[in-house]
């Protein structure tokens, strides 16, 4: 019988072994063995794995600026008793000056997706009001909790971007990236409204999401409350908000797809609505979905990607929860529960499934 | 895969420092605990893929198994007087439950994973601060900072190892005067309501 140190220790170098993203299918089949070899071994591994994704949160403390500090967490920069009362760096007060401060990897998603806002022309309408605007961001697996002067709370999805102004007349979000929850502090006097790629919202006292798949794509779930979605191409868009009384309204309980010129509103169980809304936990669930979805949404919290190389198995229906930011608990449930193999590829770290019995 | 076998013992991962403390009663060794820990864990996650109803409770189900564990492990010593072992059971159900909604508290976590890192070696803590905040591969940190991969990788096990624990096996404020309070005065309690 080995002793607890020993599995601690060897499940460690395992973990090391495969987070750096370059082992083997040889070595996940070395992984499983040793797994399968004893549940403790098993169950130590999750352990550490779990821990190990969990930390990814520290990313929140990266200055905005780029720069690289390997001491960035040494005692003279970050001091446990402050973060015990702060958190983590909080994301107010990191303005952007430009697109020299974003993050090298998210800059070329950056730039397509200003350039697809400005051949819609909000860019102008933003140029416009710059002033009083506020910037938050998520980086890749990272989400963070904002609350601003009105009360409302806003919940960052990973890799999202949005302005915030607040004025005595009106609350305005400008959300140029990712995906965002909104619970609206009530405030008749001061209508909320959310611009997504040409896509308005527009709420009194709410709780709805929002998220943006590209410019002309785009989804809101409303989980309380009631909203008016303008479409782009419609009258009542980002420049005559005004016009949205007559636009179309999703209540509580329902989710609209929104494209150009439509807005397809459809119901949504409330069970539903809190298994979207998991990713406010750090969680991904599936029931039923194909696992062509459930990879690409695996695929927006993480650097390393997944590809299904096997149209055979796309359309497998999968189940379960599983953390936004392990992707690996995920791998290891499809290779048990369907026998899919998986193929890392050495240079990049990147994630491939076969249909189960096909070699790599 | 209509499960994830694995989800009762994420969950239990969050109760670790209430485990270990329950095992620890019991065995009044830090090295005992660890072992009979791993046994937990195991017990826990084969519950995941078991073929049973869903577990509505799940760290009290881990509570549960923790002390079954422990019980085991005391029968088979055969060193304790079964009446102290009875006693015992009857305090940890109630400290245990009134303990388990204190512990989850982000910035706490936070807090003590920051600890944790920078008591790590500065190289470790340099290597780990590249890959985890910054995200460069082992290869670039190894040519970055002049060292092999292999010392790189075994600075990253030795952190993670250590961040599990500081993740996980979080100490609850005061436990050890808490608990042996409690013991004493339910004991005294008990003792006056005979």
């Amino acid at each position: 019988m080995s002793k607890a140190s020993d599995i601690s220790d060897a499940a460690a170098e395992w973990l090391i072994r495969i987070e750096a993203g370059q082992a083997s299918s040889q070595t996940w089949d070395a992984l499983q063995a040793w797994m399968d070899a004893d549940p403790r071994h098993r169950a130590a591994f999750i352990r550490l794995r779990v821990g190990w994704n969990r930390i990814d949160r520290l990313k929140n403390v990266r200055p905005v600026d780029g720069t690289i500090n390997a001491d960035l967490l040494s005692r003279k920069n970050i001091s446990p008793a402050k973060v015990l009362i702060h958190g983590l760096q909080p994301l107010e007060g990191s303005p952007r000056k430009g697109l020299e401060d974003l993050f090298m990897p998210d800059r070329r998603r950056v730039l397509t997706t200003a350039a697809a806002i400005a051949a819609v022309g909000v860019f102008a309408w933003f140029g416009a009001y710059h002033h009083g605007w506020k910037s938050y961001e998520t980086g890749l697996g990272a989400r963070e909790k904002i609350g601003l002067t009105d009360g409302t709370t806003v919940d960052l999805n990973t890799n999202t971007a949005l302005d915030v102004r607040i004025t005595d007349s009106r609350r305005d979000i400008m959300l140029t990236r990712g995906e965002a929850l909104f619970h609206v502090a009530h405030d008749s006097n001061r209508p909320f409204y959310v611009v997504a790629g040409g896509t308005v919202v527009r709420a009194v006292g709410t709780a709805f999401s929002v998220r943006i798949r590209d410019p002309e794509h785009v989804d809101v779930l409303v989980a309380e409350g009631r909203v008016a979605v303008g479409a782009p191409g419609t009258e009542a868009n980002f420049e005559n908000p005004s016009l949205l009384a007559a636009a179309p309204k999703v209540s509580a309980g329902e989710a609209a797809n929104v494209r150009r010129n439509s807005v397809a509103v459809h119901r949504v169980h409330p069970k539903d609505v809190i298994r979207k809304l998991a990713w406010t936990e750090g969680q991904l669930a599936f029931q039923g979905e194909t696992l062509d979805d459930a990879v690409q949404e695996f695929n927006r919290y993480n650097q390393r990607q997944i590809t299904i190389a096997d149209p055979s198995i796309l359309k497998v229906q999968v189940g379960g929860s599983f953390s936004t930011t392990d992707p690996d608990s995920f791998i290891a449930a499809l290779q048990r529960s369907f026998g899919i193999r998986v193929h890392v590829e050495e240079r990049n770290g990147n994630i491939r499934l076969f249909a189960g019995g096909k070699p790599p | 895969m209509s499960k994830n076998d694995e989800r009762y013992l994420i969950q239990a991962l969050d109760i670790e420092c209430v485990l270990r403390a329950c095992l620890y009663r019991y065995t009044r060794n830090n090295s005992d605990v660890d072992e009979l820990l791993q046994e937990v864990y195991a017990r826990v996650l084969l519950a995941g893929s078991a073929d049973e109803p869903e577990i509505r409770s799940v760290r009290a189900f881990a509570l549960t198994i923790a002390r079954n564990v422990a019980f085991d492990w005391l029968r088979h010593r055969q060193v304790v007087p079964i009446e102290l072992v009875a006693d015992m059971e009857a305090l940890e159900v109630l400290d245990e439950a009134e303990q388990i909604d204190e512990i989850v508290n982000s910035h706490q976590e936070l807090a003590q994973l920051i600890g944790a890192i920078q008591e790590l070696p500065e190289r470790c803590r340099q290597v780990f601060t590249l890959r985890k905040v910054y995200g460069y591969s082992q290869k670039e940190i190894a040519s970055r900072m002049n060292i092999s991969e292999n010392t790189v990788e075994q600075h990253l096990t030795k952190s993670a190892r250590r961040c599990a624990q500081a993740l996980f096996d979080q100490p609850i404020a005061e436990r050890p005067a808490t608990l042996f309070d409690r013991f004493r005065r339910r004991k005294g309690s008990h003792v006056q309501g005979q």
